[in-house]
């Protein structure tokens, strides 16, 4: 059974207003797309259910219903302007901050739908962190970046050298920058940064946390660092990634979805659709014959 | 971190998968080991009812190379491997089908007690049966030398194999001796005649494998004849 989230709702949203649906049930009618098996056999953690999306009068997603499992890595994979990353900022309403942007349909997380009224939208982002395409480290210090966050939220102050520390472990940071932490975060190469960038996101203590292609601007070397550690991550976090790059869509989640023109055009596990895909067209994607 | 993952490159998921593949290899591997040791056992007891016991074992081989090639598939279309990941990968599929002929091997010498009565042949037996365990300790050996990238020395195979290959000539030539002094035992002789040939071939199984392993660790191609 579902419990509300209490820190999702805003201070005067009463508690027996929002009733937390089942999540499973959502996907009872969408059996064509994704797999009732995978359904049945994990925890889901967020579920959007029928969410389109317009800028203006581009409808940019058309109905697109999906689960995002509890402690797995889900890709998003599909050629420019199929809407992947409109969809991955419709998850923590990122979308909001655009004034053209509309969107119908829900998203669902721990059961309550976050476009409801009454939802606290910094919880929800507190909740929901973010790591973007490019490192964006404040301009200060690598210890500042860290502690940023936790300070906003009012936390006590004694806590925060253990809190760096831990966080910049998480992040697989801290063999690098334990004698710097003074310096400025500029300071550092383009995947430390994003890797602080993600250190960053997990100091507001986010329960799932989403990637929007977080490593275009990395060379091989640092692309890898952060694969890893977003399997390590996984053990603690729900991630959603958005890639161009496929190979590391197939390298990095556990389930990869496939949009194409706005629409879902199948999801399964990740083993499943990059070795047998169920629809021609997700196997001409993935095999390179468009896109 | 355990053995398998230090020799791969690449992100912790792939050397979580090739722990997953190597655990499947091991898996067949030891079954099938245990298949051939039956199968001596079976010629040296004249035991009919192992044949049957080996032969059920045929279905989990099955099973377990599937799921090798499962995850020999996962790993390629996953996470494009390259160099000696890659050259492992793609021999562990050649291997495995060694590994697979091998399970059958050991099915057929096992029913080859079916024809022969051991208590009147104790003699030639006990030389098949040394024959075999030569052949078991080639294929046993080879294959750790695979799973652990090992190198190996060409030289002492070939010698291996050559020894295994004179025996078996020698056999031969003494059963048909035998045959042609006993007529009568003419069904029974072509039996063990099939026996060594079946020991002979898991012994050339284990030479395959073991060029498969050189040209893992050395990416050179050799042949071993």
């Amino acid at each position: 059974m579902n419990i509300v989230n209490k820190k999702l709702l805003a201070k005067e949203t009463k508690e027996e207003d929002i009733v937390p649906v089942d999540m499973r049930a959502l996907f009872k009618d969408e059996t064509e797309i994704i797999p009732e098996k995978l359904v049945k056999k994990y925890e889901i953690r967020m579920a959007v259910k029928k969410l389109s999306h317009w800028y203006g009068n581009n409808h940019v997603l058309s109905g697109i219903s999906l689960p995002i499992f509890k402690n797995k890595v889900t890709a998003i994979i599909g050629p420019s302007g199929c809407g992947k990353s409109t969809f991955l900022r419709d998850l923590n309403r990122m979308n909001d901050l655009i004034k053209i942007s509309r969107v119908r349909g829900k998203v669902y997380l721990d059961g309550i739908n976050i476009y409801s009224e009454g939802i606290d939208l910094i919880q929800l982002r507190k909740k929901i962190g973010m790591v973007f395409q490019k490192p964006n480290p404040f301009p200060m210090s690598i210890r500042d970046n860290i502690t940023y966050g936790p300070i906003i939220h009012g936390i006590n102050k004694a806590y925060l050298p253990g809190l760096i520390k831990s966080y910049l472990v998480k992040a697989a940071l801290w063999d690098e920058v334990h004698d710097r932490l003074s310096e400025s975060a500029f300071s550092l190469s383009g995947g430390q940064q994003q890797r602080l960038c993600i250190a960053r996101a997990l100091s507001i203590e986010p329960e799932v946390i989403l990637f929007d292609e977080p490593c275009s601007a990395l060379d091989p070397h640092a692309t890898a660092k952060i694969e890893d550690l977003i399997t390590k991550l996984k053990a603690e976090y729900t991630v959603v990634i958005v890639t161009h790059n496929m190979q590391q869509a197939a390298r990095v989640s556990d389930f990869t979805a496939f949009f194409n023109l706005g629409e879902l055009i199948e999801f399964n596990s990740t083993r499943d659709l990059f070795r047998s895909p169920i629809r021609k067209i997700t196997e001409e994607y993935i095999s390179g014959r468009f896109g | 971190m355990n053995e398998t993952r230090k020799s791969f490159g690449g992100t912790i998921r792939f050397k979580e998968l090739m722990d997953e593949l190597n655990s499947y290899l091991g898996k067949l591997t030891d079954l099938v080991i245990e298949m051939i040791e039956k199968g001596h056992k079976a010629l040296i007891e004249d035991d009919e009812g192992l044949f049957k016991k080996i032969e059920e074992n045929l279905c989990k081989v099955h099973e377990l190379s599937y799921q090798v090639e499962d995850s020999v598939q996962s790993s390629l279309a996953l996470h494009q491997p390259f160099a000696s990941d890659l050259r492992y990968i793609l021999s562990t599929l050649k291997i495995t089908n060694e590994i697979h002929r091998s399970a059958h091997d050991a099915v057929h010498i096992a029913n080859s007690t079916t024809y022969v009565d051991i208590a009147l042949n104790k003699e030639l037996i006990k030389r098949v049966v040394e024959l075999a365990k030569r052949a078991s300790l080639m294929f046993e050996k080879s294959i750790d030398a695979f799973r652990h990238r090992k190198e190996l020395d060409i030289t002492e195979w070939k010698k291996l194999d050559d020894r295994v290959d004179s025996l078996h000539a020698k056999l031969i030539d003494d059963i048909i001796a035998k045959i042609q002094k006993e007529p009568s035992w003419a069904r029974a002789g072509m039996s063990l005649v099939l026996a060594t040939r079946y020991i002979e071939r898991i012994a050339d199984h284990a030479c395959n494998i073991v060029e498969e392993s050189i040209f893992v660790v050395t990416s050179k191609r050799v042949k071993i004849e």
